[in-house]
């Protein structure tokens, strides 16, 4: 009797073991065809990554620091609406070194204003430009600026 | 009691149960968090990266520019290492620090300063930087032939073992001063035509007179024997005339410098009735651009006219000079010598004397120039001198002249100062100030005429409180082709950032192929290093060539593994299904 209720416990513990596998392979099974909605937490860094990569293109062009030594705010305002997807809305921000916006009397955007208020996802992008070289018409001096853009979806 | 058994059992399987969920829950939760740190996170220090590596770029470019109008050696150092911590300002937090390495041989420009060295006697101090002050002027008397010294400047060689040999170019910003004007007032000894009566009376004043009662009536003179030097600056040519007339006639003066081919306007002046005894001068400066060769015999001469107011009475000439006004000015340039100085102010060897000859000096100040090919100078001893002397070699002497050499003039572009461009001290570019140095084509160097540039940018390092990443290897199989004759699988892969530190020189070692989950041995696979204009871009192209056995065929699962030097391992995978 003593040795049956030995055998008794013995495949109980067999079951809870079995139960674990099936359970996780169950998961597991599951979680490799779930195509899960992609967290919003991700979404920042989507954003970042498409704001570096336009400004990247720009700058490799040559546009980005024609742009903003020369000042032609509607141009870059254009370049940056026709580069980036048309449901992310920007603000960009142009500073000196000293801090000091150099675009204050235009903004440079495009989107409701409203919708980087309310927005908890707003993705920041840094970008810095050394100068801007006119030789040979005439040489700039190393007079970097840091673009400050920011992203969020509409 | 069998009642009682079961329910613990049930318990032990609900407790097993929850503790399954949440290792599993654990799990996922892990995964998750592991792969945006994996990739998320990464992507951002990549694309800043890629940032600053074209940032550096720009940052070299506007150096350079700026060096074209400045001359400045240091502008690309001073700027890359602003750019180092202006980066580092500017992505706050990323801890970002910009290195590089390498070595540079930069050609050296050395301006012409007014600043004294601190050695025995005077030297001015050579600098590989543009003017600073207001300026001075090196000067000396043209009044004898010979080399004339103007002054004498050193460039210390501490730091540098050797100068290599090239073609120094010297540009003098030099002229001379203006120059007295001379004149020569000289007479005719020759009547080539004319009509007029006694006509080598003209001659001279002697109150003995050519003479013409016919209207229109013309006279030429000739031979005036001028003796100008050649190189002389014609400043005036004005002909004279002694004349009267009985009634109200009027002479004609004009002249020629062509033989009688062309003349002048004629000047018409009325006479008076009785010799003047004075002569009047008509100025033909303005009639041709005056040489001395329209000067001479061969091709100048005078004309005098006589002209009619009313019933022609007679019209008297005395004389009829000529008189030239001319400067003579010296004739010289400058020159160099060359000599390695020890601190003691005594020479250690001459190199050169009275080279680097420059263009002619004129009374305009120019910028001329000349070169000297600069032969290997090895063994420098640290405390010697490179000693430049200036001087200005007179080959025409002329008394009253001085000759002008300007120095430290920073009113001036940096293209018309007095400077030596093209000297290569290897050791300059060598110098790392604040960790930062940057390697550029040493063959190239710079000049104002030619700023092109080879930037190679080895490596740029992110360092911070959450990661440290030199750089980062990725693969990716863009290409894939199955040779069913030959059994053989080419497999086309990109490598991210290969020939950036330490991620160098991949081998066959470095790669582990998979077919179908078999590992394919190094004896069975080819690696080649290729390129492809669409997928280069910031990659290298390796084709992986597999020889598989008769029997394989698609569809094939295909895993490539690197490893780098670093032992960070990244897999690409792909399907052959043709």
């Amino acid at each position: 009797m003593r040795k049956a209720r030995n055998i008794s416990g013995q495949m109980r513990i067999i079951e809870v073991i079995l139960s674990i596998f099936v359970i996780f392979f169950a998961f597991a099974f599951v979680n490799a065809f779930a195509v899960t909605p992609l967290s919003p937490m991700y979404e920042t860094s989507e954003l970042e990554r498409i704001g570096h990569n336009v400004l990247h293109d720009l700058d490799d062009q040559r546009l980005l620091a024609r742009f903003v030594y020369r000042r032609e705010w509607a141009n870059i305002t254009a370049a940056l609406t026709v580069a980036l997807p048309p449901d992310v809305y920007f603000n960009l921000t142009i500073y000196n070194l000293n801090n000091t916006v150099v675009n204050a009397d235009t903004p440079i955007y495009y989107g409701d204003p409203k919708v980087f208020a309310e927005s908890s996802h707003i993705a920041s992008i840094t970008y810095v430009i050394p100068g801007y070289s006119r030789y040979p018409d005439y040489p700039t001096s190393y007079d970097p600026r840091i673009l400050i853009l920011q992203l969020v979806r509409g | 009691m069998r009642i009682m058994k079961q329910k613990r059992g049930q318990f032990i399987i609900i407790a097993a149960l929850i503790v399954a969920i949440m290792m599993v829950s654990i799990s996922i939760t892990m995964y998750g968090a592991i792969t945006y740190f994996k990739h998320e996170r990464w992507e951002e220090y990549l694309a800043i990266i890629d940032n600053i590596k074209l940032g550096s770029y720009r940052v070299v470019e506007i150096s350079l520019a700026n060096y074209t109008s400045t001359l400045n050696n240091e502008t690309l150092r001073y700027n890359l290492n602003q750019w180092a911590n202006d980066v580092k300002r500017a992505y706050a937090g990323f801890g970002v620090i910009l290195s590089g390495s390498g070595t540079a041989t930069v050609s050296q420009t050395l301006c012409a300063h007014q600043e004294t060295a601190p050695i025995s006697g005077t030297y001015y101090l050579l600098k590989n930087q543009s003017a600073d002050a207001s300026g001075t002027n090196l000067s000396n008397s043209t009044e004898s032939t010979g080399r004339q010294l103007l002054g004498k400047f050193v460039y210390l060689l501490t730091g540098i073992t050797s100068i290599p040999a090239n073609t120094w170019r010297f540009y003098y910003r030099a002229w001379h001063s203006t120059v007295p004007a001379e004149n020569s007032t000289n007479s005719p000894s020759s009547t080539p035509a004319g009509t007029w009566t006694n006509p080598t009376y003209g001659y001279s004043s002697d109150d003995l007179y050519a003479t013409t009662s016919t209207d229109d009536a013309k006279q030429q003179y000739g031979n005036y024997s001028f003796n100008v030097p050649s190189g002389a600056t014609i400043n005036k040519v004005e002909v004279g005339f002694e004349a009267y007339t009985d009634e109200n006639e009027e002479i004609g003066i004009t002249c020629s410098w062509d033989n009688g081919t062309t003349w002048a306007t004629e000047y018409k002046s009325g006479l008076p009735k009785s010799d003047p005894n004075t002569v009047t001068w008509v100025d033909f400066t303005t009639a041709t651009n005056w040489t001395v060769d329209k000067l001479s015999d061969a091709n100048f001469r005078t004309q005098a006219k006589g002209i009619a107011k009313g019933k022609m009475s007679t019209v008297y000439l005395d004389c009829i000079p000529v008189r030239v006004t001319y400067t003579v000015p010296p004739s010289a340039h400058m020159d160099v010598d060359i000599s390695i100085l020890k601190s003691d102010g005594t020479i250690r060897q001459t190199i050169a004397t009275g080279v680097a000859d420059s263009g002619a000096l004129t009374a305009t100040a120019q910028t001329l120039s000349g070169t000297y090919s600069w032969p290997s100078y090895t063994d420098i001893n640290p405390t010697d001198y490179l000693e430049i002397d200036y001087y200005v070699h007179v080959t025409t002497a002329k008394a009253g002249a001085t000759a002008y050499l300007r120095i430290d003039d920073n009113t001036l572009p940096a293209a018309d100062q007095t400077r030596i461009a093209n000297i290569i001290f290897p050791s300059e570019g060598d110098k790392d100030e604040a960790g930062l140095t940057i390697e550029w084509d040493n063959q190239q160097g710079f000049s104002a005429a030619n700023a092109a540039f080879i930037l190679n940018i080895t490596s740029v390092g992110l360092s911070g409180y959450r990661f440290f990443i030199p750089v980062f290897l990725g693969i990716n199989i863009f290409e894939t082709a199955w040779d069913n004759n030959q059994k053989e699988l080419k497999i086309s892969l990109a490598v991210d950032r290969e020939g950036a530190i330490p991620v160098t020189d991949l081998k066959k070692n470095n790669f582990s192929i998979y077919i179908n989950g078999t590992k394919i041995i190094e004896d069975d696979f080819t690696l080649v290093r290729s390129y492809s204009e669409k997928y280069d871009s910031g990659r290298f192209i390796y084709e992986i060539y597999c020889t598989l056995k008769p029997s394989d065929n698609p569809p094939f699962d295909v895993s490539v593994k690197v490893v780098d030097t670093r032992g960070i391992i990244v897999k690409a995978k792909t399907l052959v299904t043709k």
